[in-house]
């Protein structure tokens, strides 16, 4: 099964030696391929067209108190994901929404919870704060102080 | 023509749960929806990272109150796999027996609200009291109707004894033949068809473009079910057969959920008939390796995702949760397009929405 990741990835290899910055197995049969952010929706579109992998799971934002992580998560019987890396302060990327209409809900998820601005997101109305949310405090962040476990020190 | 913007929500007896649709209607038509969530957003992705591995179980339970067993089931998963564990063969089958009866539970709870909401509310008592089936099972194995608390990191905590299982199976058998006459009223009765046929129909080509997953993308003829392109638990060793149906719409995915509650009561026979002797957990250390695991599972409603990533300590340093529904969710406003007002109950009851799982 691992066979057609490792084809795929080879063929994005020869093709643009520059994109894939790393690759990563994890446990449960998935591979990760770190790239820059820039290059999300090139490979994206390249991926649509080259292979199997139209089915986006999601997009996971995480901030590791460095820098805001996010990976796309990919699907065609096999797990491939995109892994990238942007900055804490003013983090922006390109929207896939033009390619993958079902990436809207997801990208809308990262601002609000992690602050990413998605370039040219087609829908940007609020999803899952509250109507009197400020657009300033976003949960996910490391340095977001409102846990209960913060609140008790 | 003179537009009438309608509020669906957050508050209204066609929804179980809080989501608000804002309808703009041309007559009796909608010609736009807009879509709100997040009232019942709990904050447990940041809340997961402030708990140990072993509350987090008990926390991911709580994700939602329908398919409560799947989130546990993903979560054990990923934690056994960073931790290198392996579940034993009964701890395995027994995962599965309730995933399975979750299935059905959710899939019969789910026609007794589309049945409600098309006005047809015989079906909704049969199809409940038929559920009453399951729950009792659930309970008596685990103690809960809903939050069974059954997974474990490592296994379960649940085990079935002898007299039990032979009591299960008639009781699963009995089910059987009460699922096949409510197949019988879906496939036949007329007035049900005319209010489910051609309505909130999606194509392939739908599917694919917004990543549907589960009973909706197979209705649409999109072949895709995570019990068979991944195998986890004992589901590799089991006999079922992936249902898909061409039509699309309303109808097609109530006879695919029935016929997939038929499925899962074979797969639950199979699972009393052949279930191994031997323990049912294995114990697991508190702390877990640095390291990070996608894990993938089907749910009554779809793919579920979680990606784990632990930093050695006690807590997860971070726990994503994709749940079904929000897939089905993006696909609304399309539903909805050009629908009777009178159809929007069924189109929205029709996807199977589960609203605390989506804002988790």
């Amino acid at each position: 099964m691992m066979k057609e990741v490792r084809a795929v990835i080879e063929k994005m290899k020869a093709l643009y030696p520059n994109w894939i910055q790393d690759i990563r197995e994890l446990p449960l049969q998935d591979i990760v391929i770190r790239v820059a952010a820039a290059d999300v929706h090139e490979i994206t579109d390249w991926l649509l067209k080259n292979s199997n992998y139209y089915h986006l799971s999601t997009i996971t934002g995480l901030d590791n108190g460095e820098q805001i992580e996010i990976y796309y998560h990919f699907w065609d019987g096999n797990g491939l994901s995109l892994h990238t890396m942007l900055p804490r302060e003013l983090p922006s990327m390109n929207t896939i929404t033009d390619l993958i209409p079902g990436a809207s809900f997801y990208e809308r998820e990262v601002f609000e919870m992690l602050g990413v601005k998605f370039e040219d997101l087609d829908d940007s109305r609020r999803l899952l704060m509250a109507d009197d949310w400020d657009g300033q405090y976003f949960p996910l962040r490391s340095d977001t102080k409102d846990s209960p476990k913060e609140e008790q020190k | 023509m003179t537009r009438f913007k309608v509020p669906i929500g957050p508050q209204h007896s066609l929804l179980k749960e809080p989501l608000s649709f804002l309808l703009t209607l041309e007559g009796e038509k909608v010609v736009e929806s807009v879509l709100r969530m997040g009232y019942v957003h709990r904050g447990i992705e940041r809340l997961s990272q402030t708990r140990s591995y072993i509350q987090n179980v008990h926390l991911f339970e709580r994700v939602c109150g329908i398919c409560s067993h799947i989130h546990t089931t993903t979560f054990c998963m990923g934690v056994e796999a960073l931790s290198g564990i392996t579940v034993p063969p009964r701890g395995q089958y027994l995962r599965t027996f309730f995933c399975e009866l979750e299935r059905i539970h959710s899939h019969l709870l789910w026609l007794g609200v589309l049945a409600k909401n098309t006005g047809f509310d015989t079906i909704f008592m049969f199809s409940w009291r038929d559920r009453e089936i399951v729950m009792d099972l659930m309970e008596e194995l685990s103690g809960g109707r809903v939050s069974h608390a059954a997974n474990v990191i490592g296994g379960v905590r649940v085990d079935i004894n002898d007299s039990q299982r032979k009591r299960m199976t008639q009781n699963l058998k009995s089910l059987s033949q009460k699922i096949d006459s409510l197949q019988g009223v879906v496939e036949h009765e007329t007035s049900f068809q005319v209010r489910t046929r051609n309505v909130g129909t999606l194509t392939a080509r739908q599917i694919r473009q917004y990543c549907v997953v589960g009973p909706i993308a197979r209705a649409s003829n999109v072949d895709v079910d995570m019990r068979r392109d991944a195998p986890y638990g004992a589901y590799d060793k089991l006999a079922f057969s992936v249902i898909t149906r061409p039509e699309g719409d309303v109808w097609a995915r109530t006879m695919l959920r029935i016929q997939e509650a038929q499925e899962s009561l074979k797969m639950c026979l199979q699972i009393l008939d052949e279930l191994p002797p031997g323990d049912v957990a294995v114990p697991a250390k508190r702390r877990v390796p640095p390291g990070e695991v996608i894990c993938r599972t089907e749910a009554p409603r779809g793919e579920l995702l979680y990606y784990i990533r632990s930093d050695g300590s006690e807590n997860p340093a971070r726990v994503k949760v994709r749940t079904p529904t929000l897939t089905a969710l993006a696909t609304l406003p399309d539903q909805l397009g050009n629908v009777n007002m009178a159809d929007v109950s069924v189109v929205v009851s029709g996807v199977d929405l589960c609203i605390a799982c989506a804002d988790r």
